[in-house]
């Protein structure tokens, strides 16, 4: 393949995105579990009729998070997310095209568009579209966003999403995801491997979710952030209010993580935390629209 | 004679709503030509992932001429009705029209002639309208545009008689233009005809007909199999699916690492088909370490593609024996304490709750079937203990299978490793039942808990929804009971049930016993329906059902007996003395007993029925008590000679009024007997 670091592909793909007239941002300072939820996607692009947006966003999933033993699981990875709105015709032409950016030759591989019908029941958001595999694996996905806070849109944003520890194990042909070399230095002591920066980290926010959070405290912190986005909301403050909608989730998530959480009390979480995004997208829009 | 030539090319199709797709278009254009009365010589359809493609040969020009008599009012309608129908046709004088005579009513006719038009002009205003109108289960809008599609449509390529057919559908305008292989031959070309577009096609290496893209994929893998010595796992659906994901298919054969193949083979299976959509082969008895992926491009180094596969099949094993490794480290039992934290439903508690309960049943259970106490203990501590498992978490359809492997990996008993696994069967209709005791005693124990308790918290299933598969349950259950043969009493078993859940929940209602058994019930007459048996048969033998088993060999020697002349002959004697004692007890507006008086008979035939009559009572019951229904029939059909004579040779209305009465509580004595078997009423002869 290539000797891309993990930064290269970063610096790469925020290079061609900004060539095709995307602006690009830092990732948001709030824990989320998906680029989608960054407000420059899920909320910017309901309001704005043409938006075009790159950022790299660190995605927090306590579920997943296993230690750091598992070579492919992690509990805090990087998404690298993009927002075309409007969609444009040659989507599929410019994938192919940023994935040659990064070193993927898409004429020397077996490319694919394989159907995905994608949804985030915590934000009312789905859509259709593709995950793109590459010689059998997913390496990143696109989708034609349909609606957001359960609020359809009349011009369709197409958004990408890569996940970047994948695509650098797959450009670097390492099987552990420690292994990913984060950077390529002159000088060799300065040369850091993901797990050089980031396997602690994995070690002891597994050990936090998996087993030593307190649980009562974060019921009651989703309450309270529940409390406060309403109220904030009805201030007509809706991007305050979305922070804490957004921490209401990463709460939820640390529950479900810990495994406390019933399968009927899980969908009645869901449809809270959706309620609060809705009312924030709704309330952001009335208040744009004033 | 003119064609039609009709490409749709969009972003990728999922594979398997493309079939139904082609279908529904070439549909749409075959009621529409029949509609305005083209004909033509063929018409085909064709899809791959990227398009939907429409040929029709042969059609006319244009349509034929018509000539058409229009019916109109009768002559002596009113003039306003008259001059309505003179507007409706363009005429302006009603001396323009004919009259026919119509059962005896004349009616004026106008001639109409149906110009010929040119078939382009009705092919550019019905196209549209067959997109317009055309469903996909979903559906999407992209960028700025009206239309909705499956996924973006990005070209309408429409020739008639090689002309362009101009129409619009949404943002898009027909053209000419078609292009190649996405990944080989992208850039667009013009076309002329339908022969040179298919030519131009497989030039461009889009394999355009499905069933000539399916049909190579297979034989790939075949050629490949025999090349290398292994057997091609034979596979409809998945050969479907793949042959939806490419346009250009090039299969290529990859090895699985012999680190892996130690796996069970559902967990290898499920990653390399399920998840990767590869083609599985076996080496004799075993799976074979290769698998064939086919790829939608042909390269200079199809090695890099392979390797590729390869990495990514294998990081999903590594996975998958992460798990294995990681799982085997802690014994089954102690996984199953976590099972405390594993919800079975938010009114009934934890599934740790739910062996408890299990056991308290299964202890009843060994009324019917003789197990040991103590394996039963063991095997119930096992039986869930996968669902809190890695593996299971990344595999979860299959639960039970990864438990019996971790079991015999465990070192534990056989029977109680096999019963994990079986406890869940019958997964379907076409699943067996388990027939090892432990593992009948733990499926039914689990199907009776889930069954007695949703229904308690009033999770009953509707016409439309059964979220926790409760028919599934009850028709497990009917079918372990019936093919292993077991005498176990329904009542008791549900009362027990219910018993044991108002220990932990006084609050549920012990009186839904009886609608849990008519639940039950109705399933099993579903279940019996399938065997052919009339439902009258059925509906005799139903009302006593206890035991599904007996009630099931009940209606199996009731519905033999029937099929004999001698048994139906019987039964329609029964028949008729039942509706002679039923209309005379309405008459005299009483009940007879039995109590008949041997003084009054006059008749040989009389006494030799009521002997019989006698005798065969004091033998049913010992047969009914032994289950013995075919003996117990016999029996029956033993009375048939006795009846026939009897209806021969005796009056039943006699005038004497003491001797009729007798006679008719003679009959109430036969109905009674019969009815000791089944409700003999019911049948429908």
């Amino acid at each position: 393949m290539n000797n891309s670091s993990f930064q290269d592909i970063i610096f790469k793909l925020q290079q061609f995105w900004a060539e095709n007239d995307c602006i690009i941002l830092q990732g948001l300072d709030n824990e989320v579990g998906a680029g989608t939820l960054h407000p420059a996607t899920s909320i910017m692009s309901l309001a704005n009729d043409s938006w075009k947006v790159a950022y790299v966003q660190a995605s927090r999933r306590p579920k997943d998070a296993r230690y750091g033993e598992n070579p492919n699981r992690l509990g805090h990875y990087y998404q690298f997310q993009v927002i075309l709105k409007p969609s444009p015709d040659n989507i599929q032409e410019l994938c192919l095209k940023s994935l040659e950016a990064i070193g993927i030759n898409p004429s020397k591989h077996d490319i694919r568009f394989v159907e995905d019908d994608w949804e985030n029941p915590t934000i009312g958001a789905w859509g259709l579209g593709f995950e793109v595999w590459c010689d059998g694996m997913e390496i990143m996905q696109f989708t034609y966003m349909q609606q957001i806070g359960g609020i359809s849109f009349d011009t369709i944003p197409g958004e990408l999403t890569y996940g970047l520890e994948r695509v650098a194990m797959y450009i670097q042909d390492v099987k552990h995801f420690k292994d990913i070399k984060w950077n390529s230095a002159n000088d060799p002591k300065f040369a850091k491997t993901y797990g050089d920066i980031f396997l602690e980290d994995e070690k002891q926010f597994t050990k936090y979710s998996l087993e030593e959070s307190d649980t009562q405290m974060l019921i009651n912190s989703f309450v309270a952030a529940e409390k406060e986005c309403n109220a904030l909301n009805e201030k007509k403050l809706p991007l305050p209010a979305y922070s804490f909608c957004l921490k209401a989730s990463h709460y939820f998530n640390l529950l479900d993580a810990r495994g406390v959480i019933s399968v009927t009390e899980r969908a009645s979480y869901i449809a809270k935390v959706r309620s609060l995004a809705k009312n924030c997208c709704e309330t952001y829009l009335a208040g744009k629209n004033a | 004679m003119p064609n039609l030539l009709l490409e749709l090319y969009s972003e990728e199709i999922p594979a398997k709503l493309q079939l139904p797709a082609i279908n529904q278009l070439k549909n749409a254009f075959e009621a529409f030509l029949k509609e305005e009365k083209l004909e033509y010589s063929e018409i085909k359809g064709f899809i791959t992932p990227c398009r939907m493609i429409i040929t029709i040969k042969d059609l006319p020009s244009f349509t034929k001429e018509e000539t058409i008599e229009k019916k109109g009012p009768q002559i002596s309608a009113n003039a306003e009705a008259i001059n309505g129908f003179l507007k409706s046709v363009n005429l302006s004088d009603k001396s323009d029209l004919n009259i026919q005579n119509i059962d005896g009513k004349d009616f004026y006719f106008a001639k109409t002639i149906h110009q010929k038009v040119s078939s382009a002009a009705i092919f550019e205003k019905i196209i549209p309208k067959i997109l317009h109108n055309f469903s996909w289960p979903k559906s999407m809008k992209w960028g700025n545009y009206e239309i909705r599609w499956i996924r973006p449509l990005h070209n309408i390529l429409c020739l008639f008689d090689n002309n362009i057919l101009n129409f619009k559908f949404g943002h898009l305008a027909s053209n000419n233009i078609s292009f190649g292989h996405k990944f080989m031959n992208k850039d667009g070309f013009e076309v002329k005809d339908i022969e040179s577009f298919i030519k131009l096609l497989i030039e461009k290496n889009v394999i355009y007909d499905h069933l000539i893209r399916k049909k190579m994929i297979h034989d790939e893998c075949a050629t490949i199999a025999k090349q290398n010595n292994i057997e091609l796992i034979e596979d409809e659906d998945l050969l479907d699916e793949v042959t939806g994901l490419v346009e250009f298919p090039n299969a290529l054969l990859g090895k699985i690492d012999q680190k892996y193949m130690n796996l069970p083979e559902e967990v290898l299976i499920t990653s390399i088909k399920t998840n990767q959509r590869y083609f599985c082969f076996k080496n004799g008895a075993k799976l074979a370490n290769y698998f064939v992926t086919i790829a939608n491009v042909k390269t200079d180094n199809d090695e890099l593609i392979i390797n590729g596969n390869q990495k990514v099949l294998s990081a999903r094993l590594e996975d998958a024996l992460f798990f294995w490794n990681h799982d085997l480290k802690t014994k089954l039992e102690t996984q199953s304490q976590k099972l405390k934290k594993v919800t079975f439903h938010q009114k009934l508690g934890s599934v740790f709750d739910k062996i408890e309960r299990m056991e308290k049943i299964g202890f009843f259970l060994s009324n019917y079937i003789k197990v040991d106490k103590k394996t039963f203990s063991q095997a119930l501590l096992l039986a869930k203990a996968d669902l809190v498992t890695e593996m299971v978490g990344e595999f979860p359809n299959l639960q039970g299978i990864i438990g019996k492997y971790y079991a015999i990996h465990q070192g534990y008993l056989k029977e109680v490793c096999n019963a994990i696994e079986e406890h869940y069967k019958p997964l379907g209709a076409n699943d067996e039942v388990p027939t090892a005791t432990l593992s009948i005693i733990l499926a039914l124990a689990d199907k009776f808990d889930t069954l007695v308790g949703m229904w308690l918290i009033g999770e009953k299933p509707t016409s439309s929804k059964d979220p926790y598969a409760l028919r599934r349950s009850a028709l497990g259950i009917i079918r372990i009971l019936i093919e292993n043969k077991i005498d176990a009493n329904f009542p008791e078993i549900i009362n027990k049930m219910i018993e044991i859940y108002r220990e932990k929940y006084s609050e549920l209602d012990e009186k839904l016993a009886l609608e849990i058994i008519e639940f039950i019930k109705n399933r099993f007459i579903v279940y019996v329906k399938t065997s052919d048996i009339k439902h009258d048969i059925v509906n005799a033998v139903i009302d006593d059902f206890d035991s599904v088993y007996q009630v099931y060999l009940k209606i199996i020697e009731l519905n033999n007996f029937l099929n004999t002349q001698r048994g139906a002959s019987l039964v329609k004697s029964y028949l008729r003395a039942v509706k002679i004692v039923n209309a005379e007890q309405k008459k005299d507006s009483k009940i007879f007993d039995e109590n008949v008086n041997i003084s009054l008979f006059e008749f040989e035939e009389e006494r030799i029925i009521f002997e019989k009559v006698e005798i065969i009572s004091k033998d049913m019951n010992q047969m009914l008590a032994k289950y013995d229904y075919l003996e117990a029939l016999g029996l029956i059909q033993t009375l048939k000679e006795p009846i026939d004579s009897f209806f021969e040779k005796v009056i039943v209305n006699s005038e004497n009024y003491l001797v009729r009465e007798n006679r008719l509580k003679l009959l109430t004595k036969i109905k009674n007997l019969l009815d000791k078997f089944a409700s003999f009423e019911k049948l429908e002869i």
